[in-house]
């Protein structure tokens, strides 16, 4: 455990250390409302990840294939969650029929291609790589689209009629905070397999860099949410 | 050691470099964004500035309007009364009493003919029942008036329920439907014509309809004759529209939508 702290140069203490603030801020400023509930989930599930999920994996770490099994299980349900909360609060600002059609489309296809991933991840006779393939291209895409909906959102907001404050837009907050991350995550994916064994140094540069971002969107979460307004806002 | 505060360093220029382009990048979003909203406030206090402009030209033109009409109605109706009273009692011969009689008793009808005349057209440029009552009440009132006369009868009908709206508001539908009837009156020559008030969900549907000798409504309008171009002025400024449908021969049919947001 101590070696992932140094390891991460202790961004994963950051990310924590967001995640607790984050829950804090929500709770603090519940309003009982869908964004509200998933951002919390979100977040909760998020520091479950980064505590007990990586408690579990280093205890189990002697039954290296069933670690390895729970912590991509964990990851790609906290794909399913970051995409439903990120697509609800950001559909709300996007004023666009045929996106909505599209992403009705994509939340469906991500509900039935999960429980398929879940099985796979813990079906003993599937190679490793595989598993990690398939669910490093389940993120990817999850990611990708995500950014892309945020992109989609900041030509939005300039296409709008400017009458609220962008300060006082808790969906602008969370956009901005998450930009880092949409475009770290993809390159950590792309860049983490080939960097695992060939250099140690930039493999944990790379995830350093990486819970940095993700550390910044809850950050943004809590900015958000501090703007007392409906998040979807 | 030395390798894990060398890798830490690589890490934090990064780290240092991607939190300021991101900062920059949230900077500069709000920064177009800040002039844009400038810009979109500048708009709109025009627009606003255009559009009381707009509302004071077509008060001067309802004005202006209106005193056109107590000319006329004096020059046409009042003045002939008095003038042929004045002419009846200048012309009164005592010796011939039965005669004297009679013109006396015309030239005190005639005088009550420019006192109803006068009453009716006080009564028909009064806005205070709508300040006092409502639009309703105003147009019962201007129905029971115009049905006095027996030139015309008007059939009033209000349905669904009914939203109450500014004076101002109520003040420019009342005389939307004013000028229309008098339109039907002086042109149509119909002898019925109906009023209906539909009180919809967000909107207030007007029609004012007769079967009279119609129009044809592509035709432009004659030189001070614009009214019909004047009440749909009227309606785009209460963020209205208005329909047109006639054919020479076969009555008009006149509808206009107020939508009630925009009041």
């Amino acid at each position: 455990m101590h070696d992932l702290i140094t390891g991460s140069n202790y961004t994963i203490v950051l990310v924590v250390l967001c995640q607790i603030i984050s829950i804090t801020i929500i709770l603090k400023n519940w309003r009982s409302e869908k964004a509200h509930k998933l951002m919390l989930l979100y977040t909760t599930y998020g520091l479950f990840i980064f505590t007990l999920g990586h408690y579990l994996f280093f205890s189990l770490k002697q039954y290296y294939v069933t670690a390895i099994a729970i912590n991509e299980s964990l990851n790609v349900v906290f794909a399913v969650i970051e995409i439903s909360a990120f697509t609800h609060i950001l559909m709300a600002s996007i004023n666009s029929k045929s996106l909505r059609i599209i992403n009705r489309g994509i939340i469906i296809f991500v509900t039935a291609i999960t429980p398929v991933l879940l099985i796979t991840i813990f079906n003993e006779k599937v190679d490793k790589t595989i598993k990690r393939y398939i669910t490093d291209s389940f993120s990817f895409f999850e990611i990708t689209y995500i950014g892309i909906l945020i992109l989609i959102y900041f030509i939005s907001i300039f296409k709008s009629s400017p009458e609220i404050d962008l300060k006082k837009r808790p969906t602008f907050w969370i956009c901005s905070f998450s930009i880092l991350y949409t475009i770290s995550l993809p390159l950590t994916i792309l860049l983490l397999e080939h960097f695992r064994h060939a250099n140690r140094d930039i493999f944990q540069i790379i995830v350093s860099l990486h819970y940095l971002s993700l550390s910044f969107v809850y950050i943004g979460i809590s900015k958000a949410t501090l703007c007392k307004r409906p998040l979807t806002n | 050691m030395q390798k894990a505060s060398y890798q830490l360093t690589i890490f934090l220029i990064v780290a240092i470099v991607l939190i300021t382009t991101m900062v920059a990048f949230i900077i500069t979003v709000l920064y177009f964004y800040r002039k844009k909203q400038i810009d979109f406030e500048k708009n709109l206090a025009k627009t606003r500035l255009d559009h009381e402009k707009e509302i004071l030209a077509t008060q001067v033109e309802i004005q202006e309007q209106t005193f056109q009409h107590i000319s006329k109605e004096i020059h046409d109706n009042i003045n002939l009364s008095l003038t042929l009273t004045k002419l009846n009692l200048h012309t009164l011969d005592w010796t011939q009493q039965e005669k004297a009689e009679q013109k006396i008793k015309n030239s005190i009808d005639l005088l009550s003919t420019s006192i109803t005349q006068l009453n009716d057209l006080s009564k028909s440029l009064d806005t205070d029942t709508i300040t006092r009552h409502s639009l309703l009440m105003a147009l019962e009132e201007e129905r029971q008036r115009i049905n006095k006369t027996d030139c015309i009868y008007i059939n009033y009908e209000v349905l669904g329920t009914p939203v109450y709206m500014n004076n101002q508001a109520e003040i420019v539908i009342f005389r939307i439907i004013q000028e229309s009837l008098n339109n039907i009156i002086k042109h149509a020559r119909a002898k019925t014509a109906d009023l209906l008030l539909n009180y919809h969900p967000g909107y207030l549907e007007v029609t004012i309809s007769d079967e009279g000798k119609g129009f044809d409504p592509s035709q432009q309008p004659k030189v001070g004759h614009a009214g019909l171009r004047n009440m749909e002025n009227r309606v785009k400024l209460l963020g209205g529209s208005m329909q047109i449908q006639s054919e020479t021969g076969k009555g008009s049919r006149l509808n206009f939508f107020i939508p009630f947001e925009k009041l």
